[in-house]
C-alpha cells in the first residue's frame, strides 16, 4: 500500500517537473504550468474518487493513481510560493487572478470528473 | 539525474502525506490536507528563499526537497475533492472555511517562510 502511494507519487512529481520544464522556455509571468497540472490533476482525481467510491477500482489502483500520482502531480506549496513571488513583483492583480482562477477552475474540473 | 532526485523526493512526499492523513482519519473536516498544505508551503518558502540567497538555485536540494518532496507532500487535487465532498454532504460552512482558509493560510505561511530566511541571511 505504502509503496503504491510512493511509486505513484514519484511518477506524479516527475511528470509535474517535466511539464514545468516545457513551459519554462517561454517567458511568462503567469505560472501557467502549475495552473495546468493542478486543473488536470483535479479532473483526474475527480474521476478516480467516483470510481473508487462506487467500487470500480481497487484500493491499490486508488493508492497509486489517486493518493500517489494525483496527490503528487498537483501541488499547493509551489502555488503558494508563486503567489508570494507575484505579490513581491507588485503584480497583485495577477496574483489575485492566479489564486481565484486556480481554485475555481480546479474545483470545477474535479466536479466534472466526479459527476460524469 | 535531476529527474531521479525529483522522483525520490516525490516518493517520500506522497508517503508522508498519506501518513499525516491516517492520523486524522476520524474527523469530517479535512484537517490533514489543510495541515500538509500549510506546513509544506511554509517549508517551500524557507527552502526556496534559502537557495536563492545562497545562489544555488537548480541544485540537488531544490529538486529533492522542494520540487520532489514538498511538491508531492502538498496537493491541490485533494483540496478540490475535499471541498466537493464537503459540499456534497451539505456541510456548507465547513466547505466555505476550508476553501477560504487553505489558500489564505498557505500563502501567508509561504510568505513567513521566505521572510524568516531573507532576514536571517541578510543580518548574518
Amino acid at each position: 500500500m505504502l509503496f503504491s502511494i510512493g511509486f505513484g507519487g514519484s511518477l506524479g512529481a516527475a511528470l509535474r517537473y517535466g511539464i514545468s520544464l516545457l513551459f519554462q522556455k517561454k517567458k511568462r509571468n503567469f505560472p501557467l504550468h502549475t495552473f495546468v497540472v493542478n486543473v488536470i490533476g483535479s479532473l483526474l482525481l475527480g474521476i478516480l474518487a467516483r470510481a473508487f467510491i462506487v467500487g470500480h477500482i481497487s484500493s491499490f489502483v486508488w493508492a497509486f493513481w489517486g493518493i500517489g500520482f494525483c496527490g503528487a502531480f498537483t501541488t499547493f506549496s509551489t502555488f503558494s510560493y508563486e503567489v508570494v513571488v507575484l505579490v513581491e513583483k507588485k503584480q497583485v492583480r495577477k496574483a489575485l487572478l492566479y489564486i481565484i482562477s486556480s481554485i475555481i477552475v480546479s474545483f470545477l474540473f474535479a466536479a466534472i470528473g466526479y459527476y460524469i | 539525474m535531476h529527474l531521479l532526485y525529483v522522483m525520490l523526493g516525490g516518493f517520500a512526499g506522497a508517503i508522508s502525506r498519506y501518513i499525516v492523513d491516517t492520523l486524522f482519519i476520524t474527523t469530517t473536516f479535512p484537517v490533514a490536507t489543510l495541515l500538509t498544505n500549510v506546513a509544506g508551503s511554509f517549508l517551500l518558502g524557507v527552502l526556496f528563499a534559502y537557495v536563492d540567497k545562497k545562489r544555488s538555485r537548480n541544485g540537488i536540494v531544490e529538486r529533492l526537497f522542494g520540487i520532489g518532496f514538498l511538491g508531492s507532500f502538498t496537493t491541490f487535487s485533494t483540496f478540490s475533492i475535499d471541498a466537493l465532498l464537503l459540499l456534497e454532504s451539505g456541510q456548507f460552512m465547513q466547505a466555505f472555511f476550508y476553501v477560504l482558509g487553505t489558500p489564505l493560510l498557505s500563502i501567508v505561511s509561504a510568505y513567513i517562510g521566505i521572510k524568516v530566511i531573507t532576514k536571517r541571511v541578510r543580518s548574518s
